[in-house]
């Protein structure tokens, strides 16, 4: 029997990560690892070491090494795991689930003994736990949404988002319940029980950065309608018995997604007039829309997406445009036709811009030419010989062309001064070499 | 940043040439220190080094002293994006580099290793950026001379990676000119190296592919 389905008779399973699930112990101390290790030692009659590298594969680190580090860091622990008593019963089951799953490959068992084992040697159980980061009780009830209920939200979210996302207060609010729904996860997935990263993938995967694709500006009644299907998702994921400490949370998260609605209704009521007039992009005015088409018409098909962004020619970088003319060169396309003559201007102008700031960075970076000392240096003796004008202190040893068996040194004026303790007035009689 | 495992000042004749700033415990380095040149803006000298190039250096570079109970103490670093923020300016008061070495110490965590912990001048590094601080006259006065060389576009950078060695396997006596260049981040003031070390550290420049760059005048 795998982890997965005998958690799942246990009501609820284990998420569905992409990387396998590993249900970490942090102990403030190695001495509870190492009760366990003996406790293993006996009951499989191993040697010690060796059952102390069973002991810290049981407990979610790959080596033994591994496990003590983690409790020799010290300061501010965020991240100590609580006992299983002190834990939720779906905590205690992914834990126990996770370390018969270990077992069982380490000793070369069948899973039901490892549970059965497992349940006996209780690896997780009966350390000293003095309370969480923050100071609250650990959360016994389990939590109301499964981590792949999550995944449902977010996903309906991501529709609502993609969509609504265009509009800057409904994105305000969006982004205002997405938080909610994660410190929503936070609370019934604590860190002191369930591992951290696992439980949150489902928000992180969440990530709606991309470069927005050239966007109507109206709301169209289809997709007003897929925005209100979305919310009606999420509305009824929420609507569960959810218990006392959690009621208030979850009461924001759906005013804050009413407000949301309403936000998209008001838009929907401002679209409908002019549902029957041609699609007006955002942030792309109707003539640089045109440029743009034509340009897209031209250019090769993977540069096509560049050209229909939300942004328009604001979007592109001067490499882009560089590449996209020298496509139009390459291919002989007649750039004197009209229709696509104000686009060739528009992307010149981009790359020349681009040379400008270059140009610029390159400058900043030139070196200018500046006076070096040249100085001999024995042991505490220090001998002043010149000065040369050069861009870099090489270039001053090379020019001032002097043979010495002691060993020369290029420094600037201040070094000299403050450093090897030369008099301003020796430093201005000094002969220039070169 | 993460704290160097040794943080050696290299000095000949009494001069201060350089600093090695060593890998340490928790440095891990395995992208090379790219973010680093870049912001330094290596280019060609005669002979071969690789060395800092920046028309604004006051704003790449910072270097402030200040007393902690009653001893000098001084910090140099290659500033982070907070730098840019504030612009370019010509001194912190003595309070605002305390409280800057007092946070840069505060980046050496308890696994850092002892001599990380213990010694008078610390290092701190990462792929984008490095700060060393240290303390008593003298090594205010080294660690100066290095800011210096970096004002005149001065400063060499080498760099090792660990290689999958230990860092400390690297730590054969470097006080004297270089004679084991381990894995680390090395800050010399090119104008003040010994011909010897100049040579080993043209090699050190190759050996890690640095691409300087000669200067273009449009």
């Amino acid at each position: 029997m795998s982890v997965t389905a005998w958690t799942e008779n246990t009501q609820c399973s284990i998420p569905a990560a992409d990387e396998p699930l590993i249900m970490r112990i942090v102990l403030a101390s190695v001495t509870p690892a190492n009760d366990l290790s003996e406790r293993l030692a006996e009951r499989f009659a191993l040697p010690l070491p060796h059952a102390r590298e069973w002991a810290a594969k049981i407990l979610g680190y790959p080596q033994w090494e591994a496990l003590r580090e983690q409790c020799h860091r010290l300061g501010g622990r965020l991240d100590l795991s609580a006992p299983d008593s002190h834990c939720a019963s779906l905590a205690v089951r992914w834990r126990r689930a996770y370390q018969a799953e270990r077992l069982a490959a380490l000793a070369k068992i069948e899973l039901s003994d490892a549970l059965r084992l497992i349940e006996e040697l209780r690896p997780s159980d009966g350390f000293e736990f003095e309370g969480t980061f923050d100071g609250r009780a650990p959360r016994r009830a389990d939590p109301t949404l499964a981590i792949d209920e999550h995944r449902d939200l977010v996903a309906a979210f991501a529709t609502l988002w993609r969509i609504g996302g265009r509009e800057s207060p409904i994105d305000r609010t969006l982004r205002a319940v997405l938080v909610s729904l994660e410190a929503l996860l936070i609370k019934e997935y604590p860190i002191e029980q369930y591992p951290y990263d696992a439980t949150r993938a489902p928000y992180r995967t969440a990530s709606l950065i991309d470069l927005p694709q050239r966007a109507p500006k109206r709301l169209s009644a289809e997709k007003h309608q897929e925005c209100i299907a979305s919310i009606a998702t999420i509305r009824r994921a929420l609507a569960r018995n959810w218990p006392p400490d959690l009621t208030e949370a979850v009461a924001d998260i759906v005013a804050t997604l009413g407000r949301a609605q309403d936000q998209i209704e008001a838009w929907r009521r401002a679209s409908a007039a002019r549902d029957g007039e041609a699609i007006a992009w955002r942030g792309v005015t109707p003539e640089e829309e045109e440029i743009l088409d034509a340009l897209a018409a031209v250019v090769l098909p993977e540069q096509v997406s560049l050209l229909k962004t939300s942004g328009g020619f604001a979007a592109l970088s001067d490499d882009e445009a560089g590449l996209m003319l020298a496509h139009l060169r390459v291919t002989g396309v007649d750039r004197t036709r009209p229709a696509l003559r104000p686009g060739i201007r528009r992307l010149e102008a981009i790359v020349r811009g681009g040379e400008r700031d270059e140009r610029r960075r390159w400058e900043r970076k030139t070196p200018v030419n500046s006076i070096w000392i040249i100085v001999a240096v024995q042991e505490g003796e220090r001998t002043l010989i010149g000065k040369v004008q050069a861009t870099s202190s090489a270039e001053a040893l090379a020019r001032a062309g002097i043979a010495s068996d002691r060993r020369l040194i290029a420094t600037t004026a201040t070094v000299a001064e403050r450093i090897l303790g030369s008099s301003p007035a020796a430093l201005g009689a000094l002969l220039t070499l070169a | 940043m993460k704290a160097a495992y040794a943080t050696v000042f290299q000095v000949r004749d009494g001069i201060c040439y350089g600093a090695f700033l060593s890998a340490g415990q928790r440095v891990e380095h395995e992208f090379g220190i790219e973010g680093l040149v870049r912001r330094l803006g290596i280019r060609h000298c005669p002979g071969g080094m690789l060395v800092s190039c920046d028309r604004d250096p006051e704003r790449a570079f910072f270097f402030g002293s200040a007393p902690i109970d009653g001893k000098p103490h001084a910090v140099f670093e290659l500033e982070n994006r907070w730098a840019d923020a504030r612009g370019k300016r010509a001194s912190l008061s003595a309070a605002a580099v305390r409280r800057r070495i007092e946070m840069l110490h505060k980046l050496l965590a308890p696994r850092d290793d002892a001599p990380a912990k213990d010694a008078t001048t610390r290092g701190f590094w990462d792929s984008d950026r490095f700060a060393i601080t240290t303390s008593g006259a003298i090594g205010v006065a080294y660690l100066e001379t290095l800011y210096l060389a970096a004002l005149a576009g001065d400063l060499a950078p080498t760099y090792f990676d660990t290689g999958g060695s230990h860092p400390r396997d690297a730590l054969a006596d470097r006080h004297d000119g270089l004679s084991a260049i381990g894995a680390g981040l090395g800050l010399f003031a090119a104008g003040l190296i010994p011909p010897d070390v100049g040579s080993r550290i043209i090699e050190h420049q190759t050996k890690h592919g640095f691409t300087g760059r000669e200067p273009r005048l449009t």
